[in-house]
């Protein structure tokens, strides 16, 4: 009797191990496609980060940091950029003053959808918005914006500067986004 | 020296959770011994801390910012240390019972899942933060914070807000990460990465915390699933650390609330609810509502029938935790600022397309490898299971019925949430995508650890007295 529970003993650890391998094996399978992808993702960002690479759309945000290591806390920085996505001025330029101008295009009203059917309506509060709070770019507020600043950052080519210019001196370029010097 | 400053921080979470934790769960000076189930073993202490930890330093700021002393961190990290030194002999024997009552998976788990996280943390080390809801959500609040040192809702208020960032979300997540800028100085963005490491790590131990209870061998199976995901951690740990941190909240507030089911009532039980409810009411909006409900709870004394009376004063103070900020918000005029994009007719048409988007994420790890129809996965898993706890004893199939009900409800919550939100439901729950999986796999997982318990479990149904 006691040698036949041995032998079931043995059996049922037998079959547990078994049953742990292909619990493991299917786990694994399974993950395979998250981690593939996980990876492809983190691939992707690193890349997205590099300084030789020139993606329009994170150069905005990966060249800041490098621009701003020539302006002093006590500025007051004038943005002024094309980049069509809203970015967080805030978490970079912090504790410095700062106004952003933003320049925008017409087309992407009526560019296809392509992260949502509702992305027109996203794009058409964006652009109500930032015309209510003085934020969409145009001759005068560029004026208004230089006779307040000290710096500027300019993303984007292209941008026409107004007729009344200030002196300005080129302190920086990275990635084509200008850091500018007024001088007074 | 910002580097130390940073790992001061990282630590200071884990002492100050350390010693939240023994004051809620420390055997009584009277010696009344209670079966304190999960949070008796070193995993289930560590996801306790995880998530006290933080909890605890954003109420100690809250506070600050109310009655206007200044954040630092000698302010803000100090108490912790001497409270931990005042409390060491409970902290002690407390952490000793818990390393006694340990098996050596539970303690293999520990050390894998704290290698893991370092692996993860000093891989992401190498880009800086530039992106995702840690900047645009929480970062930009935490500079604020951390440029005023205090919570800066005046200058919130007064500053015109560009894309996501909402200045009146619940605060608890953009208070540690002011704590860690003020550690890291210039180097904010890289060194603000390991912090994103530890709600991951929460998250592992939290299941594992239930799991190991309920089937030791099954929920090995199951944190090994977890474990194979670790590369998929790094960048998802960044994105999705908000959503980490608030099912690692929920899983103990569900162990919790399991442990008082099936222990006899003891004094303090109310207050330890308070306490998982008030950091779940300060992490996310899902998370007030998880508050609202325990708060409710608590009152209604559904809780083994306490008195109203016992609940008063934890229900009050968990009430002035979760409503502090919004009041102060409100005070300031401090409004959301984010943009918005759909009326609510709209957002309710979207209802049919967030729930099947809802269903995909949450059975990702099945889609992203096979492609199979996520609704069949998690159709079949639910009904299979349902049979099975029809054929099991009475207690494996009240477990069973208490995820789903958990499974359900946590997407009934986050469907919800997204929907009564400012953005566009239906592209937020596809930028969302993989996160949602953080959301929903604790659930399927404690559901196939009971279901292979089923299984195995050849007993009759009990009969129904």
């Amino acid at each position: 009797m006691g040698h036949s529970t041995g032998q079931d003993q043995k059996a049922q650890l037998g079959t547990g191990w078994a049953t742990a391998l292909l619990l493991l094996g299917a786990a694994q399978a399974v993950l395979c496609g998250l981690t593939l992808n996980g990876l492809h993702e983190r691939t992707q960002r690193l890349a997205e980060l590099l300084p030789h690479h020139t993606d329009p759309s994170m150069s905005a945000q990966r060249v800041l940091p490098a621009l701003l290591e020539h302006v002093p806390d006590d500025a007051r920085v004038l943005i002024v950029t094309r980049e069509p996505h809203p970015l967080p001025w805030a978490f970079h330029l912090l504790p410095r003053r700062w106004r952003a101008l933003q320049a925008l295009d017409d087309a992407l009203l009526t560019a296809p959808a392509t992260a949502s059917l509702h992305w027109p309506r996203i794009v058409s509060d964006w652009y109500e918005r930032l015309e209510r709070e003085d934020r969409r770019l145009t001759p005068e507020r560029f004026e208004a914006g230089l006779a307040w600043a000290d710096w500027v950052i300019m993303y984007g080519d292209g941008i026409p500067w107004p007729a009344e210019t200030p002196r300005l001196r080129l302190v920086a370029t990275v990635e084509g986004s200008r850091l500018v010097r007024i001088v007074r | 020296m910002n580097v130390a400053w940073v790992a001061l921080v990282l630590i200071t979470q884990l002492v100050a959770g350390s010693v939240v934790w023994s004051w809620l769960y420390a055997a009584p000076s009277s010696g009344e011994e209670q079966d304190l189930g999960p949070w008796l073993s070193l995993p289930g202490a560590l996801a306790a801390a995880l998530v006290l930890g933080p909890a605890a330093l954003a109420m100690l700021m809250l506070a600050y910012g109310v009655v206007g002393i200044p954040f630092g961190l000698g302010p803000v990290l100090a108490p912790w240390w001497v409270a931990a030194w005042w409390q060491r002999r409970r902290l002690a024997r407390l952490l000793g019972t818990a390393a006694r009552a340990s098996s050596g998976s539970d303690r293999a788990l520990c050390v894998l899942t704290l290698v893991a996280a370092a692996a993860v943390a000093s891989i992401s080390l190498r880009v800086p933060l530039h992106t995702s809801d840690a900047v645009h959500v929480y970062g930009t609040t935490a500079r604020f914070f951390e440029t005023e040192r205090g919570p800066a809702l005046d200058a919130m208020a007064s500053t015109t807000t560009f894309g996501w960032h909402s200045r009146d979300y619940p605060p608890l997540l953009a208070f540690n990460e002011a704590l860690v800028f003020l550690a890291a100085g210039d180097r904010r963005a890289a060194l603000v990465k390991p912090l994103f490491v530890m709600p991951w790590a929460a998250w592992i131990l939290g299941v594992w915390a239930i799991a190991r209870r309920l089937r030791p061998r099954a929920a090995g199976y199951g944190v090994t699933l977890l474990f194979a995901a670790v590369p998929a951690a790094v960048p998802l740990a960044e994105s999705g650390y908000a959503d980490l941190f608030l099912v690692a909240g929920l899983l103990c507030l569900a162990n919790e609330i399991r442990r008082q089911l099936s222990t006899p009532a003891a004094s303090g039980d109310a207050w330890r609810l308070m306490a998982w409810a008030a950091a779940l009411g300060l992490t996310k909006d899902e998370g007030v509502v998880a508050a609202v409900a325990v708060a409710v709870w608590l009152t209604l004394g559904v809780i083994r029938r306490t008195r109203p009376a016992h609940v008063l004063w934890p229900v009050g103070v968990l009430l002035l935790i979760v409503c502090t900020w919004p009041l102060l918000c409100a005070l300031h005029a401090v409004g959301a600022g984010r943009l918005s994009s759909s009326a609510p007719l709209e957002r309710l048409a979207a209802l049919p397309d967030v729930v099947s988007h809802l269903l995909t994420g949450m059975a990702l790890p099945v889609t992203a490898a096979g492609r199979l129809p996520a609704l069949h996965v998690i159709a079949a898993l639910v009904l299979a299971t349902l049979g099975l706890g029809r054929r099991c004893p009475q207690a494996v199939g009240r477990r069973i019925l208490c995820w789903e009900a958990l499974l359900l409800g946590h997407a009934a919550l986050y469907t919800g949430v997204i929907l009564l939100n400012h953005i566009d439901p239906v592209w937020q729950v596809t930028v969302s995508g993989q996160r949602l999986a953080f959301h929903f796999t604790p659930w399927l997982l404690l559901l196939a650890v009971d279901g292979a318990t089923a299984l195995s479990t050849t007993a009759p149904r009990e009969p129904r007295s």
